[in-house]
């Protein structure tokens, strides 16, 4: 077998122990934690509360209930809702979770698109008035996260002007919003990356062979210089773009998404212990393959980085 | 000999920190950023010890952060509040001010946790090298592979309750929310400090094969003594960048958990609290979004473009690149 292939496999096998380690960690750390599921404003009945506990085994030895989560959870039941005792877990997540994973999709479209697209830009002619210009934009957009950018279009075109709807998740015009908001701030970064990376590239000598052998300009730039400089794109675009998928609080907050992303925190909020670890299983999971493919694409793009 | 002079003196005098300060200041814009933060902070904080003032002797600033005024209500720019009040009928400017500074101070005291993990961190992994290094790595590793904001999240929500049940059983409940605050920086700092460990153990790698630290070592020095005194200094330029570039960072994660209503609480705000605040009343009252809105991210600018500058100023390469 290759060594890279090996290793490759190697590290997606990682995952595993990696995972278990969360799980174990986020199990016994939120029940460490004082409060249940059952103590809300309006109390249960002690009788109530006790049943409620018997039924969700929640009245066993820790360990107990341990074995039993990891047991089910290797078999697929990622176990019951408190407050939605007609839903399973698994029910929720497969409702809600496409949901999500649409909005990060867009969002990552909005940074590869206009992130690379304005590095490419930029770097073509530096400091000039055109690469001044995206750079000073990029950095606006850095400046504009999302919980202030989401308000302040919503307030423009959403209730001025009424060119989109002021929430929910139905229509196309729905989708355009959320995605910019959520897309713009990784755009910049990818735009400034692009822009770094590719001077870096650019002053190396296959380029000046490359224009030596007749290449044009626009073909130089695009073929033979980006594809050299998207190791640390990739770098970067990995772990975000596992970000984006899983869902964003604020940007489904501010547009009111019913995707996992807001679930999260009313979760954590309202001791749903199930939905809890299974959301933070999700997203750890999410994050270690992209992270993996992204170290894959990085030695596939760059044989020699993957050497050492 | 070197022992008699110390390390700051010695950083100070040399051509290090005398050509960054000339660059630095050739940075129109990072200087202005710069002069804008110091300024800002100054008003803040004017602001802060005003209304500390107030509460303690009666006078001072005119206004309380928290002092309700319901039969005002809403207003926009008036003589009496130059920046308008918010719904409950307080005074804006005193927010803001309260708010930056609560905000500027998660940032700035969350940074003093991420230096001094990240740095000690860093610096005995890679001083010690080899498979201490290697396992100290790996585990920085396993962590950044983590997603981060969920376990904050998780902690400032599970831990609210108990925090406050325990300050009650000591009679000081009315210290709840700035042990809440306390926390906060505590999270945040808790997980920040990979990126430093990593830069860090970087630049010691390098260091320790140099001539002065075998020399040092040849001089009988123990470890720890070439950590503090030799590694250190060398090291300062390299520390300064990351800290700056990590404040932005963490006053961002700090309102976007305070956005989600998690991190401060009322009647204490920070910029985050009033940007939500904000959105959620916006239809009607713009300006109690756009205020907030425009001073973080004007904040969040500068401290970019201090960062940057500072980054051009410091790094070695910046002058080969020309």
């Amino acid at each position: 077998m290759p060594p890279l292939l090996r290793r490759a496999l190697m590290r997606l096998l990682e995952i595993i122990p990696v995972l278990w380690v969360v799980l174990t960690i986020t199990f016994f750390l939120v029940r460490t934690v004082p409060g249940g599921p059952f103590d809300r404003e309006r109390q249960l009945t002690p009788e109530a509360a006790a049943h409620n506990n018997e039924y969700y085994g929640l009245d066993q030895p820790l360990y107990v209930q341990y074995v039993k989560y990891l047991w089910n959870f290797a078999h697929g039941d990622l176990g019951p809702v408190y407050v939605h005792p007609d839903w399973t877990v698994n029910e929720l997540l497969a409702q809600k979770a496409p949901i999500s994973a649409e909005l990060g999709l867009w969002a990552t479209l909005v940074a590869l698109v206009v992130g690379l697209g304005a590095g490419v830009l930029a770097s073509a002619r530096p400091r000039s008035k055109t690469d001044y210009g995206t750079m000073a934009a990029a950095m606006v957009a850095i400046c504009l996260p999302s919980f202030v950018l989401g308000p302040i279009l919503l307030l423009i075109f959403g209730l001025k002007l009424q060119w989109v709807n002021v929430m929910g998740w139905n229509t196309a015009g729905d989708r355009v919003l959320p995605s910019l908001v959520l897309g713009l701030y990784y755009a910049a970064y990818v735009a400034r990356l692009t822009r770094g990376s590719m001077l870096e590239v650019r002053a190396q000598d296959f380029i000046r062979t490359a224009r030596a052998k007749g290449n044009g300009p626009a073909r130089v730039l695009l073929v033979h210089a980006l594809r050299n400089a998207l190791g640390p794109i990739v770098a970067y675009l990995a772990p975000t773009i596992a970000g984006l998928v899983t869902g964003s609080f604020v940007v489904e907050s501010i547009f009111q998404i019913p995707g996992i992303g807001r679930m999260f925190v009313e979760a954590a909020l309202s001791h749903e212990y199930p939905l809890l670890l299974s959301l933070t299983v999700l997203f750890t999971l999410v994050l270690l393959i992209f992270n993996w493919i992204g170290d894959v694409l990085i030695a596939l793009l760059n044989p020699k980085a993957a050497i050492d | 000999m070197t022992e008699k002079i110390p390390a700051g003196a010695n950083a100070g005098g040399s051509t290090l920190w005398g050509d960054a300060w000339r660059r630095f200041r050739a940075h129109r814009v990072a200087l202005g950023s710069l002069v804008f933060l110091i300024l800002l902070s100054l008003t803040c904080v004017v602001g802060v010890a005003g209304v500390a003032l107030r509460a303690w002797a009666g006078y001072g600033w005119p206004y309380d952060y928290a002092e309700q005024n319901l039969a005002l209500g809403p207003t926009m720019t008036s003589a009496a509040h130059w920046l308008g009040t918010d719904l409950l009928g307080r005074d804006m400017l005193t927010r803001l001010l309260v708010g930056g500074f609560v905000s500027l101070t998660v940032g700035f005291l969350a940074t003093g946790m991420v230096v001094l993990i990240g740095v000690s961190y860093g610096m005995v992994a890679g001083y010690a090298g080899g498979r201490l290094d290697r396992f100290m790595m790996r585990i920085v590793d396993i962590l950044y592979a983590l997603p981060f904001t969920i376990f904050i999240i998780m902690l400032l929500v599970l831990l609210d309750k108990p925090v406050q049940a325990l300050l009650q059983h000591f009679g000081h409940a009315s210290l709840a929310p700035f042990v809440k605050l306390c926390l906060l920086f505590v999270a945040i700092g808790a997980f920040e400090w990979l990126n430093m460990a990593r830069v860090v153990r970087a630049r010691t790698l390098e260091l320790k094969s140099l001539a002065f630290v075998e020399a040092a070592r040849a001089l009988g020095r123990k470890p720890g003594q070439i950590l503090w005194h030799h590694l250190l200094p060398n090291l300062a330029g390299i520390i300064v960048i990351y800290a700056t570039l990590s404040v932005p960072a963490v006053i961002m994660l700090e309102s976007f958990i305070s956005f989600l209503g998690l991190g401060v609480q009322p009647p204490l705000t920070s910029w985050g609290d009033l940007i939500n605040q904000g959105a959620s009343n916006m239809e009607l009252y713009p300006w109690l979004l756009l205020y907030p809105s425009l001073l973080f991210s004007l904040t969040l600018f500068a401290l970019n473009f201090v960062g940057d500058g500072l980054r051009d100023a410091l790094d070695p390469r910046a002058d080969k690149g020309g």
